[in-house]
């Protein structure tokens, strides 16, 4: 087995003292970070994205995967900066008002930060005021929500009412998801997509970077097959 | 007694027999016989026997303060309002028996505990919000041990201070066996400096001020003669050791490592809270059997969304089902709430003693349920809550006589929402109730 897929079979278990030890291996073998985070840490993350997709692994094999990531992500940050391998764009992430789930959103972010993303999290209970500030502030190219109950659903559409209110609409790409969300709720209150999963919000942030489809659109960027 | 104070007594008392006049006008009988005819009904389906009719159950959440206009609130800070508005409520809605799941709660005693993981309308919450718990990580991965030892210190000096602002104080207090030995407890008494004393006098007061809400569903429950579903205030074993260490001690991130990396500290800490929970399920009186059901859990993180059917039997189901066990065998009706997808993990509760409990399915294949536990446990449900709020009243009559029809067979269903039915529409609350009787009479 490669060093990669060592990796990437340690995210995908949760071994978090296996990954430190790979990447001091790969440093000395000369492998560059920016292979062993998206051919290894990010690797085995989209293989565990499948299994949970077929109820092969659950919540706690995610979660322990995701916690492994964000340590190799982190321990690699300074060996990206090293290679001068800039952020393929800037996400904002927040749950928003009246909602205080935070472990979906977390895992956006981690996911994010994983495919190369700068991200700024705003955190749980966020107001729409705060979220239009930091896209004037941050200028970020995704903004991804999250709502978890059927109660703050309707915030997500109040949120992309008032970002087009403030005239900034046409300035990010809105993705949102959550529990209750679903792709035709998404479409009715004009997001650019929605993602089912946290490996899939990942891939379809990438995808909206690329995408020149028109903000608030009917198409829903889907998520690669291979996710 | 003032004279003030007679004037008010008088008038509770005018107002309490004007009330039970309307309710046996509107009802043909008196409160205390609807009461007992109610609770038979439930009882007899808990039995899994054939009640006159199917019983039919408000899951309240916060409908009864939308209808009458009430703030969420409002609920929270005003006790006679909250009365008010129940009252009101079951008299419009003449069901067998009502729930008020997280209510009633004082929004002032949350305010004064400085309590970090309930958020509410009013306190941190906008008005018309209900509640939200926030699990955290309170307990530390290494701490295990800790609990382990002693819950009851645990609690004390690591829980309490953690949760609640104002209790903070208590960590700096001696451990409570440093009362032994001839100067111990003066020894203990050490700790209390006036931030610890402060700290119990903020738990005084609390405590006063949840009493104003603490009888209130039991005072509406006589004065309507409407049996509550469950008995409320009831926290002896009301979660699963699992949830209890998920919600309260470790989180849903901190669980999941300790699934992997420590699993046997997990397994004892989850033994050591159903022997420690179990020890304060006091024995019902005999004369109360059947009456005193209480709420037993539910599995929100241990449905097929979040674990797998190993990790249920290994770490959910073995301290669940001994705590269930051991309510039955004191004579409680223990109700748990399946939330979310569970068709793979129905048959583990085969195992339990027939016709002693109720499963309350949220959603699920009712059929399916009903011809896998007939023989064995009353099920509940599940009416969904998006249909009573989007739905039209004929729509809801079809649901409820469909479900009548494949789950009240031979008894051994109670009818309800599958879950709190906060922003139901008036109209289909009154479909549901007119379906129990429309469809709901056994022969």
């Amino acid at each position: 087995m490669s060093l990669l897929e060592e990796l990437a079979q340690a995210v995908e278990y949760g071994k978090t003292a296996d990954v430190a030890a790979l990447i001091e291996r790969g440093v000395a073998e000369g492998v560059s970070a920016q292979d062993m985070l998206s051919n290894g840490l990010i690797r085995g993350m989209k293989g565990l994205g499948v299994k949970f997709k077929n109820h092969q692994v659950f919540v706690p094999e995610v979660l322990i995967a995701a916690r492994t990531l964000k340590k190799g992500s982190e321990t690699l940050k300074h060996l990206l900066i090293d290679e001068k391998i800039e952020p393929i764009g800037k996400a904002v992430t927040a749950t928003v008002k009246g909602d205080l789930h935070d472990v979906g959103k977390n895992l956006v972010r981690i996911m994010l930060e994983g495919v190369g993303f700068k991200v700024i999290d705003l955190g749980v209970d966020v107001s729409t005021d705060a979220i239009i500030d930091s896209i004037r502030v941050h200028t970020p190219d995704v903004l991804a929500l999250s709502a978890l109950l059927n109660t703050t659903l309707n915030q997500l559409a109040n949120v992309i009412r008032d970002v087009g209110d403030a005239g900034l609409r046409g300035q990010v790409k809105i993705m949102v998801g959550g529990a209750p969300v679903d792709e035709e709720f998404a479409k009715r209150i004009g997001a650019d997509a929605y993602a089912d999963n946290a490996v899939a919000a990942a891939e379809v942030a990438k995808q909206l970077l690329e995408t020149d489809q028109k903000v608030g659109g009917a198409k829903i960027v889907k998520e690669s097959d291979d996710v | 007694m003032s004279e003030g104070k007679r004037a008010e007594d008088l008038r509770e008392r005018e107002s309490c027999k004007l009330l039970r006049d309307e309710v046996e006008k509107k009802m043909g009988k008196p409160p205390e016989e609807l009461f007992e005819e109610r609770e038979k009904r439930l009882r007899d389906a808990v039995a899994l026997k054939a009640p006159d009719r199917v019983p039919v159950v408000l899951f309240n959440g916060y409908f009864p303060f939308r209808y009458t206009g009430l703030s969420n609130a409002a609920s929270f800070y005003d006790p006679s309002a909250y009365k008010k508005a129940l009252i009101k409520t079951l008299l419009d809605f003449p069901a067998d028996s009502f729930f008020a799941a997280y209510k009633p709660n004082s929004g002032r005693a949350l305010e004064i505990l400085g309590d970090t993981q309930y958020a509410w309308a009013g306190g941190p919450y906008d008005d018309d919000r209900g509640i939200q718990f926030r699990e955290r990580e309170i307990m530390e991965a290494d701490e295990y041990d800790l609990f382990i030892t002693d819950p009851g210190d645990y609690m004390l000096r690591y829980y309490l201070p953690r949760r609640y602002k104002a209790l903070a104080p208590l960590a700096s207090l001696p451990s409570p066996s440093a009362a032994f030995g001839t100067a111990g407890v003066l020894y203990s008494t050490l700790g209390y400096t006036p931030a610890v004393i402060g700290a119990f006098d903020a738990l005084s007061k609390a405590g006063e001020e949840q009493a104003k809400f603490y009888d209130c569903n039991e005072e509406v429950s006589k004065l309507l003669g409407m049996p509550q579903f469950l008995e409320p205030g009831f926290t002896g074993l009301n979660t699963p050791p699992f949830h209890q260490i998920v919600d309260y001690l470790r989180g849903m991130h901190g669980i999941a490592l300790d699934m992997f990396k420590r699993p046997e500290k997990l397994i004892a800490a989850m033994e050591r809270l159903m022997e420690w929970s179990l020890a304060r399920a006091e024995t019902a009186p005999p004369e109360a059997f059947g009456k005193r059901r209480v709420m037993a859990g539910g599995n929100h993180f241990s449905s097929e969304e979040f674990i797998s059917r190993k990790h249920f039997d290994t770490f959910v189901w073995p301290t669940w089902k001994r705590c269930l066990i051991g309510l039955i065998d004191r004579g409680f009706v223990p109700r748990w709430l399946m939330e979310g997808k569970n068709d793979d993990r129905m048959d583990p509760f085969l195992e339990l003693p027939k016709g002693k409990a109720i499963i309350h399915f949220e959603k699920i294949d009712m059929a399916r349920a009903k011809e896998m536990l007939a023989d064995h446990i009353c099920i509940a449900g599940n009416v969904p809550a998006s249909l009573l709020w989007g739905g039209s009243p004929q729509e809801v009559e079809d649901y409820c006589k469909d479900l009548i029809r494949v789950c009240g067979k031979n008894g051994g269903f109670i009818l309800t929402s599958g879950g709190s039915m906060d922003d139901a529409k008036p109209e289909n609350l009154k479909a549901m109730i007119d379906a129990a009787e429309k469809y709901g009479r056994y022969n």
